[in-house]
């Protein structure tokens, strides 16, 4: 007998978690380049 | 005196009398993967090893996956311990360049729609019967990804290895076949011609040296049982981008990586005995599989179209079929397509940006799923 529920329990939350610990993980690159390039500016300037 | 040399010669024959069917037809299937590492060169690194070893461990009483037999010997130290695909994952890591990734993270989220097959195949394995833990390692096809297959499936069903494997390493060498078509099917032609120009080289050093440290530790700490995947790939990374052990990076890219190569080839054919292999559920493996790269190309080109109405029109669709793990083939496949419509068009940077999005994308969804597992208490 297939547990329904629990396959897409599964899959949902699989899924739902991987493309959140990668939109952190892109943030996280996006606020550190972002970071990184400002204090380059303004030790420049 | 006579009956000594009878009994000599049906020693000389006992290898024949000793067939089962299925060993001639596995045999006949080693030759066929040789065929294609030869003459076809799909992936031959890969495929002549496996080729071979499936037809050593079918030649009968040679005991090569016996107890103290050679094969088993290997298999044991290094598939049944798990250490083969890390150590592969170490050298993945020392050869990527994360750098057109970084100059465009949002290009991330390709390499997450890219791992949907993954999910969608587990839930259809599980309806089609397979326990859970089947089930995870046949969805694992889907991150298209030989060493996480064979990390999930040998840590979780080492009994579907076999099949896993050469599903996994046979489907990622039929990318250039497999996306094509789906990408053609699912995107219009002036999108097709969506030109991206070039990419900005304006990702720093320290940048680059941050990133595997950054997914090391968000990744662990959100999904710790796929740890030793991400955590391999990204010590690779680090090597490369530090600069400071070169002979480290050279080693693993190079040395370590052919040696456990062959090492991993060698072993998952010997996995491949006829008995065991020939059977309704490795069909069943092989036509999921499918199943799951198929979904992957599929939910990649539409997150790609939605990239692009959100970006005002400025993403090419076709680079969200390289957010898969097949690296760089998905990226060359997305370049190639583009060039059919705009030979002006070069998508390759930005595609290649996707693809490494998606070797990140599958290795996470595989330490996720684990933990996800883990949590329920399946695992």
């Amino acid at each position: 007998m297939v547990d329904w529920n629990l396959a897409f329990l599964i899959s949902g939350a699989g899924y739902g978690i991987t493309i959140l610990v990668l939109i952190i993980v892109s943030m996280c690159i996006w606020l550190i380049s972002a970071v990184l390039q400002r204090s380059k500016q303004g030790s420049k300037g | 005196m006579l009956e000594a040399i009878g009994n000599g010669l049906y020693g000389l024959i006992a290898g024949f009398t000793g067939l089962h069917w299925s060993n001639p037809v596995m045999i006949g299937l080693g030759c066929l993967l040789l065929y294609l590492a030869i003459k076809k060169d799909i992936e031959p690194l890969l495929l002549l090893p496996i080729g071979f070893g499936c037809i050593l461990v079918n030649i009968p009483l040679a005991g090569l996956m016996e107890e103290e037999g050679f094969l088993r010997t290997i298999y044991d130290a290094g598939i049944a311990t798990e250490l083969f695909p890390l150590f592969i994952f170490i050298g993945i890591g020392a050869m990527t360049d994360f750098g057109p990734l970084l100059e465009n993270p949002r290009i991330f989220l390709l390499g997450a729609a890219g791992q949907f097959g993954i999910f969608l195949t587990l839930a259809l394995a599980l309806a089609l019967g397979f326990s859970k833990l089947d089930a995870v390692a046949i969805g694992v096809i889907g991150a298209c990804d030989g060493p996480t297959a064979i990390y999930v499936s040998s840590k979780y069903a080492p009994h579907l290895l076999s099949a896993v494997s050469v599903a996994a390493y046979s489907y990622m060498s039929l990318v250039p076949i497999i996306q094509p078509p789906i990408m053609k099917f699912l995107t219009t032609e002036e999108e097709r011609k969506i030109s991206m120009g070039a990419v900005k080289k304006t990702v720093s050093k320290t940048t680059k040296i941050l990133f595997p440290l950054i997914v090391t530790v968000v990744g662990g700490l959100i999904a710790p049982q796929g740890l030793p995947l991400l955590g391999t790939i990204m010590l690779g990374n680090l090597m490369r981008e530090s600069g400071v052990v070169s002979r480290l990076t050279k080693a693993s890219e190079n040395e370590i990586a052919n040696i456990v190569t062959l090492l991993l080839g060698i072993s998952i054919g010997a996995t491949m005995d006829g008995k065991n292999f020939l059977t309704p559920q490795t069909l069943m493996v092989l036509g999921l599989g499918f199943i799951a790269i198929c979904l992957d190309t599929v939910c990649g080109v539409m997150f790609g179209k939605l990239l692009k109405v959100l970006s005002g029109g400025k993403i090419n669709p076709l680079i969200g079929a390289a957010g898969i793990s097949a690296y760089p083939m998905a990226a060359r496949v997305a370049q190639r397509e583009g060039q059919k419509y705009n030979p002006k068009n070069f998508l390759l940077m930005h595609a290649m940006g996707a693809n490494t999005g998606g070797q990140v994308g599958s290795v996470m969804a595989a330490a996720v799923m684990l933990s996800v597992l883990k949590g329920m208490g399946i695992i």
